[in-house]
């Protein structure tokens, strides 16, 4: 029932919105996004972190209900420490992404925040789904809303970008769905539940063909090299929230997918494409940072990073070991707190400067201290400085993907230095020096500080004890471990 | 049969209704008879009552008479607000339509080719009239001249092709020509010739590609509430009638009409698609849109399994509610001009929320995003299909449903657009909100509870 009142409460906090008046709706949503933190942290609590046997005896809070059953279709859901990590993620930057819109007016401040509890619903069911049905209808809800908050409140060009986002990513789903419906036909029992789809073992070819149906969904959403072309107009003309929530959690949809659906089902098609994939990824890292290295504008060059970073995080995770394992689940975390950090420097910089071309910015440091000191450690930790929670978890990828094979680790460890390259130059060439243009700029207002020093603390507090995401996902990365192994087995 | 007389009758007192002036007694008549007939139907549930070897009235005619019955229900609550301020001929149009129905009824219950010609015949020639029953406009009476034209053309093909069984099998009846095709070995040419003649015949009446030509003209000529009419009963009668003649005789006999069938099934779906993106007239998109909608629903015929009938049902269901949402829309915002560009539904989500609702809900459905009951049909015609390891054709309705995104989602980003100034609050008619509400209330209830429906018409 927790489970499925984690869902819900967003759900009916997004329809009471519409009977506030509007200038209440955006307090509304704040109140609700903390209630439902402060519901996350009581779940956390209750959750036993050491419990795990089989697949199901991991999940906790487990709810199976009949919901269309002519067609084996169940209300499924429960929680291992994967899916709680991703709920985490969820639950408490939602309140911070609330929070930086503060200073903002909407127009039509109701549907926006309508629409933002609503995604947050649609995000939360997709991480804790255990029915493949089920998993598909939240994955495309959490699509609804989002596009339309770009197509709404976005800047330039929102019709046409939004369009590319929008059949870009159905196209991935609707190969998904199809993947989907054809494992559910092999299933003995015919059931969506993840358990029937864990027991089917597939041959080789089969899988091969599951493995890029699911794959692309993925990868266009995470995004990884050919299929990111929808992302950095996306993020950068969406509204700053969006682009937070796009970027923050929407594409961790699709790597904790892979976790979920992908490794268990089709282990053989995984190590085969190894090697593609990882090419893929490491193109991927190279040529994103290559492309932000030539950015001047703060929310591009923002999300040609983030497509660097997640590259890195999806090879991590096909060099198929516990190290890249445990680096994905903790770097997960460090880049959706740093990418909310970093999008909402860049929507404090909009507002005061009216620009975020980096070259008509400067001298910045001099007038907001606090400001520019807090946009530092947030650079930092995008560039992965030990102590800060970005280092532990590239530092993990980078030493997995060195056990798979140097070479790749040698291509993807240019992150580090060509991250360092265009994210100090930013910093640099926006805050420091001086810059006649710029005379005035205020320093954090109150509710700033309430989202950027939690921020700050965040990055400082999983650098130095990133421990506790290690013991949350252990079970569920063993598991997936004996999983994937016991499948390896069984097919030889 | 209660039903069938039920609605004649209600038909005729219509017509005489309107002879003695009795406008304001038309609605509440028709919907009453309209609700009785909804009930009578529903009484003969798992009857399977075989009139006079002519007509079966097994659960799946029960089906979808009855969802014939609400759609035409919906339509009359919209023409009770179109034709709110008209004065001529509204009892010929609403009697019209019941015959229609009638026909429609006929063509889903057949268990005699010489029914089915006689249930497609009622039905087309009370359309032939309403496609003109703008009397005074151009393109209405090129539609009426066009659909009765192709329409003549396809009862040609149908009748021709019926000769040709009963030349064969020296019977109309369903059984015996179901007994005849399964239990021979060697079928003679002319039977086959004979089937296909009777599935072109289908393809034409459902606008199926290559003989859907003309669908568009007479979509857009048409009353815009005559087309809504066309899309949804038309449609349904004509799948469900075309299933239950395949899966009655022509089940055993696949290799003679499957590949052509499942060629005419993509090329509809990718050209219905295709063509529906170039439109910027909203009742032509819509037309187009049909046409790929068509092709989706020839996949469970194509697949022929036991979940074939559920799917149809249900698909035509959730198609024609968000269909009559779609076009009651369309009627309100372009005040009863029989045309509306795709950029007059520009700034319409400023002042009229509750309508632009309903385009979203109707638009999202037919473009089949969960958790909208379009979704699920479409779901549903997909898991039939790969079923019987349609994979190739489903990944061709895949293509075709993402190109589809593209025109459903037009009219709604154009909603939202503020630029310039916004549409000023249409005035409704209570029956028109409440149409749209149902609609609106349907395709949310049966995308999240599919389980309404999802298991008739039964096996």
């Amino acid at each position: 029932m927790i489970t499925a009142a984690l869902i819900a409460f967003p759900f009916l906090a997004a329809l009471l919105l519409f009977l506030l008046p509007a200038n209440m709706a955006k307090k509304g949503a704040i109140v609700a996004t903390l209630l439902q933190a402060a519901f996350t942290a009581y779940v956390v609590f209750l959750f036993d972190i050491n419990e795990h046997k089989s697949l199901l005896s991991n999940e906790q809070f487990i709810l199976a209900e009949n919901w269309i059953s002519s067609m084996g279709i169940r209300f499924f859901v429960g929680l291992d420490g994967l899916s709680m990590l991703m709920v985490i993620l969820t639950n408490f930057l939602l309140p911070f992404i609330v929070l930086t819109t503060w200073n903002k007016e909407f127009r039509n401040p109701r549907l926006f925040y309508f629409l933002m509890l609503m995604m947050q619903s649609a995000l939360v069911g997709v991480f804790v789904s255990l029915d493949a049905f089920l998993y598909y209808i939240f994955w495309e809800l959490a699509l609804i809303p989002i596009y339309f908050i770009v197509l709404i409140w976005g800047g330039e060009n929102r019709v046409k970008i939004t369009f590319k986002f929008f059949i870009y990513t159905l196209l991935g789903s609707l190969l998904m769905l199809a993947a989907i419906i054809w494992l559910y036909l092999q299933t003995s029992d015919r059931s969506f539940g993840i358990d029937a789809f864990y027991a089917l073992r597939l041959d080789p070819t089969a899988q091969r063909w599951i493995f890029w149906a699911f794959f692309l969904a993925y990868a266009i959403k995470i995004p990884l090299l050919p299929f990111h072309s929808w992302q950095p107009d996306t993020y950068t003309t969406a509204p700053n929230a969006g682009s937070m929530l796009l970027s923050g959690i929407m594409l961790k949809m699709g790597i904790y997918s892979i976790f979920r659906w992908i490794l268990p089902i089709t282990p053989m098609a995984v190590s085969s494409y190894t090697d593609v994939v990882l090419i893929m990824c490491v193109a991927g890292i190279i040529y994103a940072s290559w492309i932000a290295i030539g950015q001047t504008e703060l929310k591009r060059l923002f999300a040609w990073s983030s497509i660097a970073h997640v590259g890195l995080i999806t090879a991590g995770i096909f060099t198929l070991s516990r190290t890249g394992f445990q680096g994905a689940m903790i770097q997960m975390i460090a880049h959706g707190v740093n990418v909310v950090g970093l999008f909402f420097v860049a929507e404090i910089i909009q507002q005061r400067a009216g620009t975020t071309e980096i070259n008509r910015l400067g001298g910045i440091r001099q007038l907001a201290p606090v400001f520019a000191s807090c946009f530092m450690v947030i650079t930092f930790a995008s560039v992965a400085l030990p102590l800060t929670n970005g280092f532990i978890g590239e530092f993990l990828l980078l030493s997995s993907l060195y056990d798979y094979s140097y070479i790749f680790a040698a291509f993807a460890g240019l992150t580090i230095i060509m991250g360092a390259v265009y994210m100090l130059r930013a910093y640099k060439t926006s805050m420091l020096g001086e810059n006649p243009a710029i005379t005035a700029f205020a320093d954090l207002t109150t509710s700033e500080r309430l989202v950027l020093f939690p921020i700050v603390g965040l990055i400082i507090f999983f650098g130095l004890f990133p421990q506790f995401i290690f013991n949350l996902t252990d079970e569920s990365v063993k598991y997936l471990l004996t999983e994937i192994s016991n499948h390896m087995v069984a097919n030889l | 049969m209660s039903t069938l007389i039920l609605l004649s009758l209600l038909g005729f007192l219509i017509l005489f209704l309107g002879a003695f002036n009795q406008k304001k007694l038309l609605l509440p008549v028709a919907i009453t008879g309209l609700i009785a007939a909804f009930f009578t139907n529903a009484l003969d549930w798992g009857t399977n009552h075989l009139w006079y070897n002519m007509m079966l009235y097994d659960n799946y005619a029960v089906s979808f008479t009855g969802l014939m019955i609400v759609t035409v229900i919906l339509i009359l609550l919209i023409a009770s607000y179109q034709f709110r301020n008209e004065d001529n001929h509204i009892a010929d149009i609403y009697a019209l339509m019941i015959f229609v129905l009638t026909g429609a009824l006929v063509m889903t219950s057949y268990s005699s080719l010489v029914m089915l010609f006689v249930g497609i015949e009622i039905l087309s020639i009370a359309l032939y009239i309403l496609a003109g029953s703008r009397r005074l406009n151009l393109a209405s009476n090129e539609a009426s001249l066009k659909y009765f034209l192709m329409g003549a053309f396809a009862s040609g093909f149908l009748l021709f092709g019926i000769t040709l069984m009963y030349g064969v099998t020296g019977s109309f009846d369903l059984a015996v020509i179901s007994d005849y095709a399964n239990g021979t070995d060697e079928l003679p040419l002319i039977f086959n010739t004979g089937v296909i003649l009777i599935l072109i015949g289908f393809a034409f009446k459902i606008g199926a590609v290559p003989f859907h030509f003309w669908t568009p003209d007479v979509y857009q000529g048409a009353p815009t509430l005559i087309t809504a009419f066309m899309a949804t009963v038309v449609k349904t009668a004509g799948i469900a009638a075309f299933y239950r003649l395949f899966d009655t005789c022509f089940s055993g006999i696949d290799g003679v009409w499957y590949n052509i069938l499942w060629a005419i099934a993509a090329a509809t779906i990718l050209l219905g698609n295709i063509s529906a993106v170039m439109q910027n007239e909203a009742k032509r998109m819509l037309a187009w849109s049909s046409v790929a909608h068509a092709g989706y629903l020839l996949l469970p015929v194509l697949a022929l399994n036991e979940l074939s009938s559920s799917s149809i049902f249900y698909y035509t269901a959730a198609y024609s509610i968000a269909s009559v949402t779609a076009f009651g829309v369309l009627i309100a915002i372009s005040q009863f001009n029989n045309e509306l560009q795709l950029d007059q539904y520009k700034g319409l989500a400023k002042n009229n929320p509750m309508m632009t609702l309903a385009l979203v809900v109707s638009m999202f459905s037919l473009a089949g995003i969960p958790p909208l009951a379009g979704f699920f049909g479409k779901y549903f015609v997909f898991v039939t299909a790969m079923e019987s390891n349609l994979n190739i054709a489903v990944m061709i309705a895949i293509a075709g449903s993402l190109i589809g995104i593209y025109y459903y989602f037009r009219p709604v980003i154009f909603a939202f657009n503020n630029d310039g100034q916004p549409m000023e609050k249409i005035q409704t008619s209570w029956t028109f909100n409440f149409v749209l509400a149902i609609g609106v209330i349907l395709t949310l209830l049966l995308g999240i509870f599919p389980d309404i429906l999802s298991n008739l018409p039964g096996n």
